[in-house]
């Protein structure tokens, strides 16, 4: 089973960003690191929001460890 | 799509310090130690590198055959589907005792934490004063998870197969919030039909 899974997983994953980065090109990425505050906020909020939510999600629903 | 593929990797880039952070937090607030560990620069390299070289290479075709890549990019995305598909069917088929002792908790969990971190991402694109498509992407990229690359680490990197379980109820209950998003985008960016003045052009 983890045979399959460990090529499956990876050939669709390269198959999906494949197809993402046949419709990007350079300028794409230059505009976007133009605006660099608003990509520093993001991974911050990233980093902190979702997380948090997580932690309280699970302490919300008294889940179980893993 | 540059903004999510370049949030993603730089994310990935310094999970090594913000998930040793997180993780100091999670002791402060639980006050006890994790069995997880940061990932190895190895470990990080190889999970950077995963999404980003069939990135890269994707736009390396674009640059090369502009053509190829127009008419070639949907028969790509139509076999990742089809390859979601069967690991998908895979997964529930080998996996089913697992996923029927957990589906309705991870569904509702999932759904919850897709829900307000959603929330979160338009809060903080309104925050920032972003256009309506980079709007729908931060939202999106906050509810949605690359649980393709999640899996990918969980089973051929750290050996846990029984993630997979996990990924598939997590990405079944992705695509309905996934769709509904893109349905009130369309809805709301369709340009108005153009009002014909009938009483100047009679029938």
């Amino acid at each position: 089973m983890k045979g399959i899974l460990d090529v499956g997983v990876v050939c669709v994953l390269v198959l999906m960003m494949g197809a993402v980065g046949m419709g990007l090109e350079g300028r794409h990425f230059r505009e976007v690191l133009r605006r660099k505050g608003t990509l520093v906020l993001i991974l911050l909020a990233q980093a902190v929001v979702l997380p948090a939510l997580g932690f309280l999600l699970t302490r919300a629903m008294a889940l179980p460890p893993i | 799509m540059a903004l999510s593929v370049t949030v993603n990797a730089l994310s990935i880039l310094f999970s090594v310090v913000t998930m040793a952070g997180i993780f100091e937090v999670y002791v402060y607030l639980l006050g006890e130690h994790f069995v997880f560990a940061v990932p190895s620069p190895t470990l990080l390299g190889r999970v950077m590198l995963m999404p980003v070289l069939p990135v890269l290479a994707g736009i390396s075709v674009r640059c090369v055959a502009p053509g190829f890549a127009e008419a070639r990019a949907n028969s790509v995305h139509r076999a990742s589907l089809a390859g979601i598909a069967f690991l998908l069917v895979y997964v529930m088929v080998t996996q089913r005792a697992q996923l029927a002792t957990e589906w309705q908790q991870t569904t509702v969990v999932a759904a919850i934490f897709m829900g307000l971190a959603l929330l979160a991402g338009l809060s903080l694109a309104r925050f920032l004063r972003l256009s309506k498509e980079d709007s729908v992407t931060v939202g999106i990229g906050f509810a949605v998870r690359n649980v393709a690359l999640a899996s990918a680490v969980a089973i051929t990197l750290l050996n846990h197969v029984e993630y997979d379980a996990f990924a598939v109820v997590y990405f079944l209950t992705e695509v309905p919030l996934l769709l509904g998003v893109v349905a009130v985008r369309r809805r709301r960016c369709t340009p108005p039909a153009p009002q014909v003045d009938l009483s100047r052009n009679p029938l």
